[in-house]
């Protein structure tokens, strides 16, 4: 039986942090080659993965003072991910104060997620109203709490005194996508907070969702149901969308207390609804992929060069 | 006789991606609206009648199309006059629960099959049910960590799949000896095509969201 390979190659500039590195046709093998390391002859100078090994492993080969050492590590290392047969995180207990009424809130758990993350956050004991809804992870102490950065608790009656959150393997898998609502002002431009790294462009509109549940508005600012608004500016710290709508005049959004939440309401979100540009930058894309995950022990130092190969054998 | 197989397997295969990528941009886009009629204690609850309804009332609001045509009564016993309707792409686990609301008419209580689908189920208020294993669920969503059913519900010309000049779906094959082959030992059968896909207008468009 004959073997046939099939080979990609590429580079990257370490963040300091994990990141992703697609891969769309798949691979049985992964190298990654610290370009800078190898120029100074000592660190981690090269880590492998290939299929067999379990998530968050790798081989990593260490120069230092002439010699070269070969260790496994279980921890920290590559984890593959085909976003197609991804299956979502484990249920995590929240602990503690669980999640506190504030801006931003911030949620204790003795098991914590990675900045970047997106957790689906349910069963929050008296704060219902954000129950079931999804969350960017903006900052962690590991171990102890990770932030919501998203979403200003502050006008809750109270923290939550029980809660559970999973891990998402992957965003939705069509962009641009729908977006929960955590804070719409009312303004002059209209500004509105997103739930989750929103990845709108300047140019595109949306349509906001801001309906009713049993023939109230639960979350106040009717006059903003329905409308169809531009972006006219993006922030990428606050995760928010400028739009070109005037809402100075409208009632004030808010979520709504978690007795009301728990009898039922829909998310307040937007969903895009075109863009005005000649060269379409928001047209829908599947972001559908395969990819390795390169955790803390591999990621390099920032600024770090990497060049990488990865491999497909076929028979 | 092989090869004939593989092609009808290749066609379903295709066709089976095409759905779910659309899918994807539904589950990914589409507006939500939780069911609220149940009482099952969670959020979104179970499915009912007001929250079909509801919907109906939201697309015809918005001057969304009916995709089908009513069915008139005839006198047959034990059949019903089916509305026109919107479609409801759903999946399969909710065939005991859309059974059991209030005016559901299932296909063989239908006057006529003719222009019903296979994937057909049976119908509630203005909306006609077609139900795959395949249907849409989002994990643990729900206000208590339950799995959440994604009922699609689009009227006419609400979201398209667009064929890109040059890219139409095609199917290859290359015998043994094609291109580097030398021994003569492989041989080809694949299909490929390129779309995009998009939802053209939302206002005609909603995930009807729902647990068990």
């Amino acid at each position: 039986m004959s073997l046939q390979e099939i080979v990609y190659q590429g580079d990257l500039v370490s963040t300091g942090s994990p990141q992703y590195v697609n891969i769309p046709a798949g691979f049985d093998q992964f190298v990654l080659r610290n370009v800078t390391t190898l120029a100074a002859a000592s660190g981690v100078i090269e880590s492998r993965w290939n299929s067999t090994m379990a998530a968050a492993s790798a081989e990593l080969r260490t120069l230092g003072g002439g010699t070269i050492t070969d260790t496994i590590i279980t921890t920290g290392g590559f984890t593959y991910q085909d976003t197609a047969t991804a299956t979502i995180g484990a249920q995590t207990a929240l602990s503690g104060t669980e999640i506190t009424a504030a801006d931003p809130a911030v949620c204790t758990a003795t098991t914590t997620p990675l900045v970047g993350d997106i957790v689906r956050i349910f069963d929050t004991t008296t704060m219902l109203q954000i129950a079931g809804m999804d969350f960017s992870v903006t900052a962690v102490s590991a171990g102890a709490n990770f932030t919501l950065g998203y979403l200003d608790a502050s006008g809750f009656a109270g923290a939550a005194t029980a809660g559970n959150y999973r891990i998402l393997p992957y965003d939705n898998l069509t962009t641009p996508t729908r977006r929960y609502i955590t804070k719409i002002t009312a303004a002059n431009p209209c500004v509105i907070t997103l739930s989750v790294t929103h990845g709108y462009v300047v140019g595109q509109k949306v349509i906001i969702r801001n309906g009713k549940d049993r023939n109230a508005y639960r979350f106040g600012m009717s006059q903003i149901d329905g409308l169809t608004a531009t972006i006219t500016a993006i922030n990428t710290t606050n995760n928010t969308i400028t739009t070109d709508i005037d809402s100075s005049a409208f009632d004030a959004w808010a979520f709504p207390t978690s007795a009301v939440a728990a009898a039922g309401v829909t998310f307040p979100h937007i969903v895009p609804a075109g863009e005005t540009a000649d060269i379409l930058t928001g047209a829908y894309t599947d972001s559908g992929t395969r990819r390795i995950h390169l955790g803390s022990s591999v990621d390099g130092t920032s600024g770090d060069v990497f060049e990488y190969t990865a491999i497909r054998t076929q028979k | 006789m092989v090869l004939n197989y593989e092609t009808a397997r290749l066609g379903q295969s295709m066709r089976e991606t095409e759905d779910e990528l659309m899918k994807t941009l539904l589950e990914s886009a589409a507006s939500q609206i939780n069911c609220s009629g149940g009482v099952n204690g969670d959020s979104p609850t179970e499915p009912a009648l007001i929250d079909f309804t509801g919907v109906v009332q939201l697309l015809r609001g918005a001057d969304a199309d009916f995709i089908t045509s009513q069915i008139d009564a005839e006198d047959k016993f034990g059949t019903s006059g089916v509305r026109d309707a919107f479609f409801c792409l759903a999946s399969t686990d909710l065939i005991t629960r859309l059974e059991s609301i209030k005016g559901f008419i299932h296909k063989v209580q239908y006057p006529s099959d003719k222009n019903t689908l296979r994937t057909e189920w049976g119908s509630i208020s203005n909306i006609r049910l077609m139900l795959s294993s395949a249907g849409s669920v989002t994990s643990n969503a729900s206000l208590l960590g339950e799995d959440i059913y994604n009922m699609f519900i689009p009227a006419k010309e609400s979201y398209s799949s667009i064929s890109l000049e040059g890219a139409n779906a095609e199917f290859i094959y290359h015998p043994r000896g094609h291109g580097d082959d030398p021994s003569a030992f492989r041989q080809t059968a694949a299909w490929k095509f390129a779309h995009a896909k998009a939802i053209t207008q939302q206002s005609w468009l909603t995930n009807l969201r729902c647990t068990i």
